[in-house]
């Protein structure tokens, strides 16, 4: 169970500081001033303790986060059996579950707190809420979110290859040579 | 007509007399003699007139004078009394009769088959049963005493003027016969009219009806201008007769004043040539003109009382015209209890045909014995639902037999049907009112008090039917009177104790308890201020803004302009961010603002530009929106400690020296609540105060009762707590508290047809109303085919664990998958039973059924 508590020091989250956070994410470095407000105005702190669960594969999707302090592990469950994915941190590859804005799935990884986390969420519905306001943006935000998808994917695959044995190591197949 | 309660003429078939003289005699009678008596007071004035002139002025008498003048006034003043007594005897008399015409006519069409609804729109019966009941009402009570009194009254002054000269009294009368062949003329052209106003206004009520019952499609297509259409095609032609109508009502009137003015032209003509030559004194002159005005009223009266006759019976034919109609079943079979049905089902050859020749159901001929369980399959348009309704006596089959345990269904009353019977249609009505009387609203009409039904049988009925938790969560939301609170408040806080103690770990990240010495970020300013209710009202956040001793203390400590400058602030940066923006509800949900206030707001900052607000209007509102503030969840513009600091010692001197609040026995109190001691009970007189601090020994009577357990504000929105609270529920059940969250979520207001329940509640409450109804057998018309899979297989247990054995089940289905649990299956096509067997029989066979099947 999380639990958020955005202003037990006062003011932690409020909108000023919120806009500030992300207008130093590359993910809004394209979009205009007056849209990252709106998002910052939409979007929810919420804070989670060491070992906590986020949210659980199987769970309805319904919102991205963007880890703005702490450790972030993604795991996948296949029946009793857990594969550790990726670990997200602050700084670098700093988000996780950007697709939930764009389609209804239900997660298909888990995601923990590995040490006390801050995080801001950004839901389904206000994504799309603000893409009716500006719709001239959607694009552009589509673009964004595969491209973050595709950054992911790239880390996630580089992490696991790093932990791949020698021995799975092997030549790429070619076609054989025709008589 | 079979039954009727009087063992009259039927209801439709009276004519408007009929309910005159039926009842209330006495009440005509007196009516009546009011009027005689009135006559003479009326009549009196005028010989009084005569005597004034011819003998006390002429006399010069003034005793004389005086005393007739005195007799004339009291006559006068007794004639207006008379007249207040006849209006208000005629218009009891009139309700009276209406009310009686209204009860019988609704026992009559509630008894209307249903057959009888297919075709006719609820518009025009309600149309009927209200607006044009109410018009005849008016004329129902004067209905006999009006023609009689004015006959009489014409008769006397007539008789009067006679007296004083025959000559002009036969003058005076000249104009009459006119009038009797005009205005009928006038009067047929009126009632024509009339009939197509009712007409029209009945298609009105009909196509507003409709527009309402599917505002969904028409919000959804965006179809306002087919709807307004056809509205305007109705509103022209109303408009149209309208018209016609007044002009010829009107004409009426013209006719009736214009034949009124001849006569005092006749009499000034004549009579004053004769007065003139001395053949007629100058008081017998004015008392003849006097009596002729006074003549001319009951004439008049005899008219107007010929147009309200014609008008009513228009009215009244066309309203007993639509349901003119034979009631099929009696309620009850006189001399004998209603029949106790094991549950064999018989027919012969049965067939249904609907009145425009389409037969629905051929050859029927089945046999289901009592307890069996048999289902009823077949494509859409089979008959299987028609099937169903003639097996629960709603239709009546147009050939062959239905026996019921051997008896004639057509015999049958309407008790006997529902006291062996219960059918659960596709789409169930719930009435407005409470979940309780839609439960027991079946229970009810068998005449079975609410006491003899124990909660625990509802509560085993809604928990077979998956509608516990929903119950649950409805007294989770309700707001508790104090008496209902009063015989619970231990047991209430009993379940406080439990959330905030027991769950203690869960409790601290899901719930900011309420705790006089912290601020809370998760509750308003309001509540972090004042942290309490009055029971008056006095401390909402609406009238908290224009409370001058609050407002004094605001000031006292600080915090007045600041909460202001912070309702600014949230003003400023919410049109900023939203000024261009169309409204949506969804853009406010973490804002105090209402979307319906933000143009208000964005006037206001707007007007402000730079400056802080000066008058008192401005303040107030801004102040409003700050007390709104909740810190945690309106996260627009922070909060300074400092700030914080100051709100804590507003509330600690507003509870010490304005409420007058123990804060240590609260403080102390909410110690013993976290370290599971008991919780401190107050002195009795405390409980009549009117200032309720959230203090753990109070309910607090403003919240609601989720509120109150938790005793804080949730961190998060309340789906996001689902484990919390089922750990909470199962820690109820263990001590047996939930019964009392039950019994006050049963009586949850459902809203106007059920409109606050979704629809699968709605078909889950209507299907623990028919499982709490005794009876031999259960008829259920695709009754689970609105509910989900787990849902629907909770009432396929219900029927193979409780009814197997004792109740003989028909159910018409929809999803074959469901078939293998019935003992048999009927399939049906184009209206005839084409197969019959067990579910592994239809299969094996592998005719319709199996086809049906496979195509599924």
């Amino acid at each position: 169970m999380n639990s958020h508590n955005p202003t037990d020091s006062a003011g932690i989250g409020h909108l000023e500081q919120t806009v500030t956070i992300f207008r130093k994410l590359p993910i809004f470095r394209e979009t205009p001033a007056d849209i990252v407000s709106l998002y910052a105005y939409l979007a929810r702190h919420e804070k989670y303790q060491a070992g906590s669960v986020i949210f659980r594969q199987g769970h309805p999707s319904d919102r991205m986060f963007l880890v703005i302090e702490g450790t972030v592990s993604i795991c996948e469950e296949r029946g009793d059996k857990v594969l550790f994915m990726q670990e997200i941190h602050g700084d670098g590859v700093n988000y996780f579950g950007e697709l939930a804005l764009l389609a209804r799935f239900k997660w298909f990884f888990t995601a923990r707190a590995l040490t006390e986390v801050h995080l801001i969420s950004i839901s389904r519905e206000a994504f799309l809420k603000v893409q009716e306001r500006f719709p001239g943006h959607f694009p552009q935000a589509v673009e964004t979110i595969v491209q973050l998808r595709i950054d992911r994917f790239i880390s996630q695959i580089n992490s696991l290859i790093d932990r791949l044995p020698d021995d799975a190591w092997q030549d790429c197949p070619l076609p054989e040579p025709q008589p | 007509m079979r039954q009727s309660r009087h063992q009259e003429i039927p209801v439709c078939r009276r004519t408007l007399f009929y309910w005159i003289l039926r009842r209330h005699r006495p009440t005509q009678f007196l009516l009546l003699a009011v009027i005689l008596a009135s006559l003479f007071f009326r009549v009196f004035p005028l010989e009084m007139q005569r005597r004034i002139i011819n003998e006390a002025i002429h006399l010069h008498d003034e005793q004389l004078l005086f005393l007739y003048c005195g007799l004339y006034m009291g006559a006068v003043l007794l004639a207006g009394i008379s007249k207040y007594l006849i209006n208000v005897i005629q218009t009891v008399l009139g309700q009276k009769i209406l009310v009686e015409m209204r009860t019988e006519l609704y026992h009559h069409i509630l008894q209307l088959p249903l057959q009888f609804y297919r075709k006719m729109q609820p518009g025009t019966v309600i149309s009927a049963m209200t607006a044009e009941l109410n018009a005849i009402g008016f004329f129902l009570g004067g209905a006999l005493a009006i023609p009689v009194a004015s006959v009489l009254s014409f008769l006397v002054f007539l008789g009067f003027m006679f007296s004083l000269s025959p000559l002009l009294a036969l003058l005076s009368l000249s104009v009459y016969p006119l009038e009797l062949v005009v205005i009928p003329l006038l009067q047929k052209r009126y009632n024509r009219l009339n009939k197509k106003r009712i007409k029209t206004t009945r298609q009105m009520s009909n196509v507003v009806n409709e527009a309402i019952s599917g505002i969904h499609e028409i919000h959804a297509n965006a179809a306002y201008h087919l709807e307004e259409q056809r509205m305007a095609g109705l509103i022209d032609r109303l408009y149209g007769l309208l018209k016609r109508l007044f002009i010829v009502k009107y004409g009426i009137k013209f006719a009736n004043n214009l034949f009124q003015s001849i006569g005092p032209f006749l009499l000034f003509l004549v009579g004053g040539y004769l007065a003139i030559n001395g053949e007629f004194t100058l008081g017998a002159l004015v008392a003849f003109l006097s009596a002729y005005e006074k003549v001319y009223d009951p004439w008049k009266e005899m008219l107007e009382y010929y147009q309200a006759l014609q008008d009513a019976q228009v009215r009244y034919r066309q309203i007993m015209r639509i349901f003119d109609r034979e009631i099929e079943h009696p309620i009850r079979v006189p001399d004998r209890e209603p029949l106790r049905i094991r549950g064999r089902i018989e027919i012969k050859n049965g067939g249904f045909t609907v009145e425009n020749g389409v037969r629905l159901l051929q050859q029927i001929s089945l046999a289901i014995q009592p307890n069996e369980q048999v289902a009823l399959v077949g494509f859409s348009g089979s008959g299987k639902s028609t099937l169903a309704l003639v097996m629960a006596q709603l239709y009546d089959l147009s050939s062959g037999t239905l026996l019921l345990d051997g008896h004639d269904i057509r015999e049958l009353s309407k008790t006997d049907i529902s006291a062996n019977i219960t059918m659960i249609a596709q789409h169930p009505f719930i009435f407005s009112g409470s979940i309780r009387d839609n439960l027991l609203y079946a229970i009810r009409a068998g005449g079975v008090n609410d006491q003899e039904i124990s909660l625990e049988r509802i509560a085993r009925v809604i928990r077979d039917v998956g509608l516990f938790e929903d119950v649950l969560r409805f007294g989770f939301g309700t707001i508790l009177p104090r008496k209902r609170v009063f015989p619970l408040k231990r047991k209430l806080l009993r379940m406080r104790q439990i959330i905030v103690h027991d769950l203690a770990d869960e409790y601290r990240k899901n719930v900011e308890i309420y705790d006089a010495k912290k601020f809370l970020h998760y509750s308003t300013i309001r509540d972090n201020l004042i942290f309490g209710d009055s029971l008056s009202g006095r401390y909402t956040i609406d009238n908290l803004s224009k409370d001058g001793q609050v407002t004094g203390l605001l000031r006292r400590h600080g915090l007045l302009d600041d909460l202001v400058r912070l309702g600014l602030a949230v003003a400023r940066v919410t049109v900023e961010l939203l000024g261009d923006l169309e409204m949506d509800e969804f853009f406010f949900r973490n804002n105090p603002m209402e979307p319906e206030e933000f143009a208000e707001f964005k006037t206001l900052v707007k007007k402000l530009s730079d400056r802080e607000p000066e008058n008192g209007p401005e303040k107030e509102r801004l102040l409003t929106l700050a007390l709104r503030y909740i810190p945690a969840l309106h996260t627009i513009v922070p909060l300074s400690p400092d700030m914080m600091n100051r709100i804590l010692a507003f509330r600690k001197d507003f509870l010490e020296n304005i409420v007058q609040v123990d804060m240590n026995t609260c403080c102390h109190g909410l110690d013993n609540l976290q370290m599971q001691q008991n919780i401190m009970d107050l002195p009795s007189y405390e409980e009549e105060k009117d200032f309720i601090a959230y203090c753990p020994s109070e309910y607090l009577y403003s919240h609601t009762l989720r509120d109150n357990l938790l005793f804080g504000s949730l961190k998060q929105e309340i789906r996001e707590n689902q484990e919390f609270i089922g750990r909470a529920m199962a820690a109820f059940e263990a001590e047996g508290l939930t019964d009392e969250i039950l019994d006050i979520g049963l009586d949850f207001d459902v809203g106007s047809q059920g409109d606050r329940l979704s629809g699968g509640q709605k078909q889950k409450l209507a299907i623990a109303r028919a499982f709490l109804k005794e009876g031999s057998i259960l008829i259920m018309d695709e009754a689970t085919a609105s509910l989900d899979n787990t849902s629907q297989g909770k009432i396929q247990q219900v029927l193979e664990e409780q009814m197997r054995g004792k109740k003989t089940v028909i159910a018409v289905i929809h999803r074959l998958d469901l078939c293998p649990a019935y003992d048999r299956i009927f399939v049906l096509r184009n209206g005839s039973i084409i197969e019959q067997g067990s579910y592994d029989e239809l299969m094996a066979a592998k005719g319709a059924f199996y086809e049906l099947a496979q195509s599924h």
